[in-house]
C-alpha cells in the first residue's frame, strides 16, 4: 500500500516537474528551471534505488508536489502577456503656465489690507506706478 | 497691460484718500516700508517701472508726460 503511494507520488512529482520544465522553458526565469531539475533527479534515484522503503520516499516528494503546482500556476502564460501598454497611455499633460519673472516674484499688502501676488500678472506687461499722496 | 500702484511716504489713510479722490480703480500696494520701491531700485517718486512678459524691467524716474506714457505703453503692448 505505502510503496504504491510512494511511486504514485514520485510519478506525480516527476510529471509536475516536466510540466514545470515545459512552462519555464517558455518563461523567463533560469532559476526556476534549475530549481525544478534537482527534485526530479532525486525522485528518480530514490524510486529506483529504494522501491520498498516507502516512508523516506513518500516524505520527500510530498513537498515537491506541493511546490510544483504552485510554481506551475505561476508559470502559466497568463501573467506574462501583461506588458507595458497599460502604463504607456498616460502621458503627462503639459500645461505651461506663464513663467513668473523675477521682478514679479513677490507679494505685497494692498491698501485694503489684503495680499496681492504679483506673479498672477505673469505673461502680460505690468506697469507699476510709484507715487506718494502729496 | 496690468496697472499696479505703489504708495509710499504717507500712511494708509492718506493713500486711501488719494485713491478715492482720483478714482483709481487698479490695485494699490501699501509700500510705506518702501519694500517694493527698493526692489525696483526706485529712490524717489513719481516713477514708473514696466515689467515686460519676458521679465525685462524698464524704470523711468520722474514725472512722465503724456507723450512719454504713450510711447511706453505702445512699446510694452506691441
Amino acid at each position: 500500500m505505502s510503496p504504491v503511494i510512494a511511486r504514485r507520488l514520485t510519478a506525480f512529482a516527476a510529471a509536475g516537474t516536466i510540466v514545470l520544465a515545459a512552462c519555464s522553458g517558455g518563461g523567463s526565469d533560469d532559476t526556476a528551471q534549475v530549481a525544478t531539475e534537482t527534485p526530479s533527479s532525486q525522485q528518480a534515484d530514490e524510486s529506483t534505488d529504494e522501491p520498498t522503503t516507502s516512508e523516506p520516499a513518500a516524505a520527500e516528494p510530498s513537498p515537491d508536489t506541493t511546490a510544483a503546482p504552485a510554481t506551475g500556476s505561476d508559470g502559466t502564460p497568463a501573467p506574462e502577456p501583461t506588458e507595458e501598454p497599460a502604463s504607456e497611455p498616460a502621458p503627462t499633460p503639459t500645461e505651461a503656465p506663464a513663467a513668473v519673472p523675477q521682478a514679479l516674484d513677490f507679494t505685497a499688502q494692498t491698501l485694503d489690507g489684503s495680499e496681492i501676488e504679483m506673479g498672477q500678472y505673469a505673461g502680460r506687461p505690468v506697469l507699476l506706478w510709484f507715487w506718494a499722496p502729496w | 497691460m496690468q496697472f499696479v500702484g505703489v504708495a509710499w511716504s504717507g500712511d494708509t489713510d492718506e493713500y486711501v484718500d488719494f485713491v478715492e479722490r482720483y478714482d483709481l480703480s487698479f490695485p494699490q500696494i501699501d509700500d510705506t516700508v518702501a519694500d517694493v520701491f527698493t526692489r525696483f531700485g526706485v529712490a524717489y517718486q513719481p516713477a514708473i517701472a514696466i515689467v515686460l512678459p519676458d521679465g525685462e524691467v524698464q524704470t523711468i524716474q520722474g514725472a512722465a508726460d503724456g507723450d512719454m506714457l504713450d510711447s511706453i505703453l505702445s512699446q510694452a503692448t506691441t
